[in-house]
């Protein structure tokens, strides 16, 4: 499956939001508009992308620029798979 | 059965869930006990000044209480952090079953996750590991982060440990190793669900309630 299509599926999980994930676009913005993406929410996606994708993610990578838009987080898993 | 409850935000987010448990129990003759740890909820106390002890000496002292007021025999399901209190609690009471439901392996393991919920919050670490909004006293996170699956010696019959994906699976076959040499069954389950301790949204996982229900009426999966 492509980077985009196992991202779908980890928000899908992770915030339990069903088909609404299937509608984000790369400039669907996250941080912000999806309600479910609060603090304890962002630590269990990222810990989602840890497991998925065989990535370590640093703490100071959890900021606001790569849970910008689903097109950057994208940009972001597929910067660590480097 | 007596819950020992997850910790800060956590327990908020799963009152729902619990509660559902808990009704789903009560139709098949299970008394549920949902105590609110001292420092915490509807409790007396500060949460910046309780320690793990303190937590602990709760959860004894609902065991002791649920052997006088309710039917036995005890059941403890832990729940997050509340895992590794009822893990503790099973090494001083005889419980019938012990089910834990996404318990870290490692109590460290949950403090850098709140350290992360921080950075999340504030862009910045705010020092501590305290979860946001929340104030540990130091010595708690000290407690906290010495806290390990496994290093109890447990007295207890069935235990099952229920995580939501493979992350801690090979952390759990250790720890189920381990206390499988004092209990007559213990195993591992991985359920898909939600993480439902972290969404403000409540969540109703099926599922979980299921296993749970059909292990501790000695329907083990």
């Amino acid at each position: 499956m492509s980077t985009q299509g196992t991202l779908r599926d980890i928000l899908r999980e992770t915030l339990d939001i069903g088909d609404r994930a299937d509608s984000l676009a790369d400039d669907t913005p996250l941080l912000g508009n999806l309600p479910e993406l609060d603090s304890m929410a962002v630590v269990e996606v990222v810990a989602g992308l840890e497991q998925q994708f065989g990535i370590t993610v640093y703490d100071d990578e959890v900021d606001a620029e790569a849970f910008a838009t689903f097109g950057s987080l994208v940009k972001f898993v597929e910067g660590k798979q480097q | 059965m007596l819950i020992a409850p997850p910790l800060a935000e956590e327990m908020n987010r799963s009152r729902t869930l619990i509660a559902s448990l808990a009704r789903d129990l009560a139709g098949v003759g299970f008394e549920t006990l949902l105590p609110d740890l001292t420092g915490t909820g509807d409790s007396s106390g500060l949460l910046e000044n309780q320690r793990w002890q303190h937590w602990l000496d709760d959860m004894s002292f609902m065991a002791s209480w649920a052997a006088t007021h309710c039917s036995l025999p005890l059941s403890v399901l832990g729940i997050r952090m509340g895992g590794l209190l009822a893990a503790n609690l099973a090494t001083e009471t005889p419980i019938d079953s012990l089910i834990l439901w996404h318990t870290p392996a490692d109590g460290s393991t949950w403090l850098e996750h709140t350290k992360r919920q921080q950075l999340a919050t504030k862009g910045r670490a705010l020092g501590g590991k305290s979860p946001p909004g929340y104030r540990f006293h130091p010595a708690l996170e000290t407690d906290i982060a010495a806290q390990k699956l496994g290093s109890q010696k447990l007295a207890t019959e069935k235990v099952l440990l229920i995580d939501r994906d493979t992350a801690q699976s090979a952390a759990y076959e250790e720890v189920r190793q381990v206390w499988q040499d004092t209990s007559s069954v213990c195993q591992t389950l991985v359920v898909s669900t939600p993480p439902y301790w972290a969404l403000e949204k409540p969540v109703i996982c099926n599922p979980l309630i299921t296993e749970t229900k059909l292990f501790l009426t000695g329907n083990v999966p």
